[in-house]
């Protein structure tokens, strides 16, 4: 059954992948959620001392107030998505460049498989790895808030599912992107890597006031998990990041249509 | 030959890389039905070729079409469905075992895998285990039986039987002139060149990206001359290379011996032999390895 498609061939391969990642996130979301109490209390005498520069590190601490705010903060703001980048970038090197050079996407383009299908199903691929990677934390972040004695809006867990969805495939979708249409590792990395590092840095420096222009070259500033509570959905956030799911796909689509695969 | 009734059909084929012409202006046509050998030095542009005709690169310039269309990257994949394709370096898809590659790849070329047990049979590859760790032969073996499983109209062969034993090579080999037989034509790359002799009846020669040689297995066979060792005293070889007749070429004198080859009458080398005194003679048929083998030293 795995066998007769890319798409079902590729989830079969990723399998672990998948698995090890949904491990990884769940835990996360397990440890944080666990953790909660002990934080809330300490949190409060911290939140009173520590200075506004510094919260960009740590997010809000106000949000420590509540368990959605923490979860949105703390949990779904800096560190899913953190992760969830990574995620993505490991994911599109293997499914493109690394596919290239292993010499397994000139085997299967050698079948009467189109490159377009090719591409379409790997993209879907991607599209139910994170579904599932997501969906798995997502369900234990629920199974979890009870076992603290506390209660979560399970319509704000949904939201902060979708917009991590939309988030870590607009990094697939750009990092593929570029591997496909290029064959290009050092360029896949350098770019992947790079939006990595670049967002990290300017999300923790948001509180800078200088850096205001720059944050629009962080991808995390376009995921508004931590302002979902008191500003709710950013549309025009997400339209970047629907727009470039879609720009990037579509370029990477129509060079990799025609270009040389090694 | 007409690209209509042809089955590959490239003209004037250049494939450049930044400054790098690895294929320069190559044109040939294969009609149905022919087993085509593709032979030549490392870094000819083999490899090259078959990647334009498969539709993994993008030609610089001219033209490649197989059954008739234009191959291009983005639609070569309708023309798959009648290819049975391996190369010798082949990757195949490591996490698989053996049997789920063969599954997967007949899923993907679409058409029935009517020949799969009977490839097994004869090839005897291993597949319950996990591609990445199967020997370059079992891989190879699996590679084979994935590009005839579904009966192809044309196998395009690269290197083929690189990783096979000399016993699984003619296997593979009977492989081959069966599927001829039932009508496939067949493009095969090789550096086996008793490979190529055996089972094609054309060769082409390619060489620093051109195709230095077309012609059939029986007219290069023809055209070989002969091969002729003299053995005499020094006085009598001086004396010999003097007068020697026309069609006498490459000469190598070493010791009392002297080898050259001979494309010509037989008859006149009798006479010019008969009149001085040498020791012993030898003839014979120049066979085709020796003149790829000459093909393959020109110009180093």
């Amino acid at each position: 059954m795995f066998m007769k498609s890319i798409l079902a061939r590729t989830l079969y391969d990723k399998r672990w992948f998948a698995l090890g990642w949904s491990f990884a996130l769940s835990g996360m979301a397990v440890l944080m959620i666990t953790m909660y109490p002990s934080l809330h209390d300490g949190m409060k005498s911290i939140a009173a001392t520590m200075p506004p520069q510094l919260q960009g590190l740590v997010g809000d601490i106000s949000m420590f107030g509540h368990l959605d705010t923490y979860l949105s903060s703390q949990l779904y703001d800096i560190r899913i998505p953190l992760f969830l980048m990574i995620m993505a970038l490991v994911l599109a090197l293997s499914l493109s460049t690394s596919s290239e050079e292993r010499g397994e996407m000139r085997t299967l383009l050698s079948t009467a498989t189109s490159r377009t299908s090719l591409f379409i199903q790997t993209m879907i691929a991607a599209m139910i790895i994170f579904a599932v990677t997501i969906s798995s934390t997502i369900l234990v972040t629920i199974l979890t808030v009870p076992m603290i004695n506390e209660s979560i809006d399970i319509l704000l867990v949904f939201k902060l599912a979708t917009l991590s969805f939309i988030f870590a495939m607009m990094m697939f979708a750009i990092v593929y992107s570029i591997g496909i249409g290029t064959g290009s590792r050092s360029l896949v990395m350098s770019i992947g890597v790079g939006l990595i590092v670049v967002s990290i840095i300017l999300e923790a420096g948001r509180t800078v006031d200088w850096l205001d222009l720059a944050q629009k070259v962080s991808l995390l500033h376009y995921y508004d998990a931590s302002k979902l509570l008191t500003d709710g959905l950013n549309f025009k956030h997400l339209a970047v990041q629907i727009g470039l799911l879609v720009i990037m796909p579509l370029a990477g689509w129509l060079r990799f249509r025609n270009r040389d695969i090694a | 030959m007409s690209p209509r009734n042809s089955i590959i059909y490239v003209d004037n084929l250049v494939k450049k890389f930044g400054s790098v012409t690895a294929v320069d202006s190559v044109s040939f046509a294969v009609k149905p039905g022919e087993i085509v050998g593709f032979v030549g030095p490392n870094g000819a542009g083999k490899t090259t070729t078959i990647s334009s005709i498969m539709g993994f690169i993008k030609a610089s310039s001219g033209t490649i079409q197989l059954f008739g269309d234009t191959v291009s990257p983005a639609k070569a994949f309708t023309h798959h469905v009648q290819i049975g394709y391996t190369a010798g370096d082949m990757s195949l898809l490591n996490n698989l075992t053996g049997r789920q590659y063969l599954t997967h790849m007949a899923a993907l070329t679409r058409p029935n895998a009517s020949r799969q047990q009977e490839l097994i049979d004869a090839l005897d590859p291993i597949l319950d285990k996990k591609i990445k760790t199967l020997s370059r032969g079992n891989k190879q073996k699996v590679a084979l039986v994935a590009a005839l499983q579904h009966h192809p109209k044309l196998l395009v062969l690269d290197e083929p039987t690189s990783g096979l034993d000399p016993l699984m090579q003619e296997v593979f080999l009977d492989l081959i002139k069966a599927e001829a037989k039932e009508g496939a034509t067949i493009f095969m790359s090789s550096h086996i060149l008793t490979e190529v002799t055996s089972i094609c009846s054309r060769v082409l020669f390619m060489k620093h990206g051109k195709i230095v040689l077309d012609s059939s297995v029986t007219d290069i066979e023809a055209q070989a001359g002969k091969e002729i060792i003299v053995t005499a005293d020094k006085k009598t070889l001086v004396g010999l290379l003097k007068t020697h007749p026309a069609g006498l070429l490459n000469p190598k004198q070493s010791g009392s011996t002297i080898r050259f080859m001979y494309r010509g009458p037989i008859n006149a080398v009798m006479v010019w032999l008969a009149s001085h005194k040498v020791k012993d003679i030898q003839i014979r048929d120049r066979d085709l390895d020796s003149i790829f083998h000459d093909m393959y030293k020109e110009g180093e």
